[in-house]
């Protein structure tokens, strides 16, 4: 069943500042993620009569948002770290844990943002695998449901929360590191 | 609940409990081990700042940038497409 142009039009006015926000922490940049929302649109209205209704229209179109970010991003061949050290990211969090000063939540220097802690946390997340960093995104940030999520990335729920846990520990380290060095303890 | 936990299991339980997903004997589980180990603790509040940061990172971009979509070129481009 085909459904009228003016709901997706609609969907796409609700959804809009959402799916930029995705796109600006996929591409790190705001220019970017104008391109991939006005991008998601247009390719959201071509494939209408495609879409089957087996999901919200709004997962839908993250699903269309995300994709064109992965696309671009291939293109500029930006380096994260390898899967694999999110894979062993227990142990080596053990260490970290151990130490004296661990817990930093309380610390001033997080306290509040300031441009030297917004770089920190934009550079952390730019550092994940792309679909640790989408997961992420979507989760916790936006605060799209695991299933949501899921079907706009097309992988499991399990395997949502399996990506999410590590994303989170492995940005608390890169955190957890930076103040250490502000502290001067490291 | 078993007394000793693998680094693997603790942190999945800490995000357990973070995403409100944990109930019965597992949550006072993992509620006594935070309350009684610092270094579970310490995990607990440096993983739940870490996403509250983000938080506070996305309400700026949100509070400060309001994206349009281009209707009348996306209808152009479908047109001439």
């Amino acid at each position: 069943m085909t459904q009228s142009p003016e709901k997706l039009k609609l969907t796409l006015e609700k959804e809009k500042e959402k799916m930029f926000r995705i796109a600006w922490k996929m591409c790190g940049n705001q220019y970017e993620a104008e391109e991939v929302l006005q991008e998601t649109a247009l390719k959201a209205l071509k494939n209408w009569n495609q879409f089957r209704g087996d999901s919200q229209i709004s997962t839908w179109l993250y699903r269309i948002a995300s994709n064109t970010c992965l696309s671009k991003k291939r293109k500029k061949s930006v380096v994260s770290v390898d899967p694999f050290i999110l894979e062993e990211i227990a142990h080596e969090t053990e260490s970290l844990m151990s130490s004296a000063d661990a817990d930093w939540s309380k610390d001033p220097l997080t306290k509040t943002l300031n441009d030297e802690l917004r770089v920190i946390l934009d550079n952390a997340i730019l550092k994940l695998p792309d679909s640790y960093r989408l997961v992420f995104i979507m989760r916790d940030i936006e605060g799209l449901s695991g299933e949501d999520t899921a079907k706009a990335l097309n992988l499991s729920v399990t395997n949502i929360k399996v990506r999410l846990h590590r994303a989170r520990v492995f940005l608390r380290n890169e955190l957890h590191e930076y103040i250490r060095t502000e502290r001067g303890l490291s | 609940m078993k007394n000793e936990c693998s680094c693997d299991e603790l942190l999945e339980m800490i995000n357990d409990l973070i995403d409100g997903e944990l109930e019965g004997e597992k949550l006072n589980y993992v509620q006594s081990l935070i309350e009684a180990n610092p270094q579970c603790r310490a995990m607990f509040h440096t993983v739940s700042k870490t996403i509250s940061l983000y938080k506070m990172r996305r309400q700026e971009i949100e509070n400060s940038i309001h994206p349009s979509i281009n209707w009348e070129n996306l209808e152009s481009k479908i047109r001439h497409s």
